[in-house]
């Protein structure tokens, strides 16, 4: 993996992290609508991210992207690989 | 229903290999205070959970405990990646090479496999978020000892995240513990009519 | 509260001012009060939103509220081993 993917996918980490951490926020705090809007603008953010980089490094959602012969979604490297 | 995101959660990186520490690290896939069980125990607990809040919260939380597991899986993974079988045994991996190799098994760092015995689902709110309060508490507790008992800082990074992740939850489970009590101490009914036999 | 709460003030909650964030930090210490409390019963203070750190600051710290960040060794609490 490149240093441009690394950057890519560590900026997408970092957003979908807040998002998660921000749902927890809100599944408690269903009132709040600063979180909410927050929480929208991190959306957002990091569905433009996600779309640009499953179309440059293939997809990591399986069902939400169409794909190429032969299949993308197969492709290493796997999460859990030393990248 | 559950999808799958081809990331990790939070980056790693373990550029040496570290056998010592995989025998302990595997404690939170498969020991009793480890990120299956607690999986395991928020999704069950979540189907008899009384308000949308709580609900959410144990869905939410559940499945996030789900990439933690994914998390300590990398970790064993890359930890024992490449290690010769006897460099292993010298280690204190001989037992566990001989019937998982370098696999990642569910067990404790004693050799204990998974058991649902370490987790309760009760049906009675209260308890089933207190016991909630608890797991997080001995999670926090459990990645404290390891980042104790290890010296490199590709490993220590990962452990320092997931045990913030704990302190995250037990407070939303304390928010959510205060939800349910305020809404149970306002009804008319009981979860189970005292002195009645249940339906 | 069945109404959505909307804060009087709209600035950015985002921090990246070290002083701002220790303000923050400091609902660890001083949360909202319990009030209505009864004896065998157990009690967590309500977080609320203050200021949030941006991204990947929260992802390197691990949450993205300032006042729940407590990393290992500064709490005494958490130091019984």
């Amino acid at each position: 993996m490149d240093a441009t993917q690394q950057q890519m996918l560590h900026e997408l980490m970092a957003l979908d992290f807040s998002i998660i951490d921000m749902q927890l926020y809100l599944d408690t705090h269903p009132n709040d609508q600063r979180a909410i809007m927050y929480f929208n603008s991190l959306v957002q953010r990091a569905s433009v991210l996600r779309q640009t980089y499953q179309q440059k490094y293939g997809p990591l959602m399986v069902n939400t992207t169409t794909s190429s012969c032969p299949w993308q979604w197969i492709k290493d490297p796997w999460p859990w690989e030393r990248q | 229903m559950w999808f799958y995101d081809k990331k990790l959660q939070y980056p790693i990186k373990i550029k040496n290999s570290n056998p010592r520490m995989a025998k302990y690290i595997i404690s939170q896939y498969g020991g009793p205070d480890g990120e299956l069980g607690a999986s395991v125990r928020y999704l069950s607990q979540r189907f008899t959970m009384p308000t949308e809040e709580a609900k959410s919260i144990l869905n939410d939380i559940g499945t996030e405990e789900l990439a933690h597991l994914e998390m300590v899986g990398t970790m064993v993974y890359q930890l024992l990646k490449g290690v010769p079988a006897k460099e292993l045994e010298k280690l204190g991996l001989g037992d566990y090479f001989t019937d998982h190799g370098r696999a990642v098994y569910p067990q404790s760092a004693g050799g204990t496999p998974f058991s649902a015995m370490a987790l309760q689902s009760k049906g009675d709110p209260i308890a089933d978020l207190t016991e909630d309060l608890a797991a997080e508490q001995k999670a926090r507790a459990t990645y404290e000892n390891l980042i104790r008992l290890c010296d490199d800082p590709d490993i220590i990074d990962p452990l320092r995240f997931l045990r913030a992740r704990e302190i995250i939850h037990f407070q939303r489970f304390g928010e959510a513990l205060r939800i349910v009590e305020d809404k149970l101490s306002q009804r008319q009914y009981f979860i189970s009519p005292p002195n009645q036999p249940e339906e | 509260m069945n109404e959505c709460m909307m804060s009087p003030c709209m600035t950015d909650l985002v921090k990246t001012d070290p002083k701002a964030l220790e303000q923050c930090k400091q609902q660890y210490f001083k949360p909202a009060p319990i009030t209505g409390a009864k004896l065998a019963h157990a009690y967590v203070p309500i977080q609320f939103l203050q200021c949030l750190y941006e991204p990947s600051a929260g992802l390197m710290q691990g949450t993205i509220f300032p006042e729940l960040d407590r990393p290992y060794g500064e709490d005494p609490e958490y130091l019984c081993n």
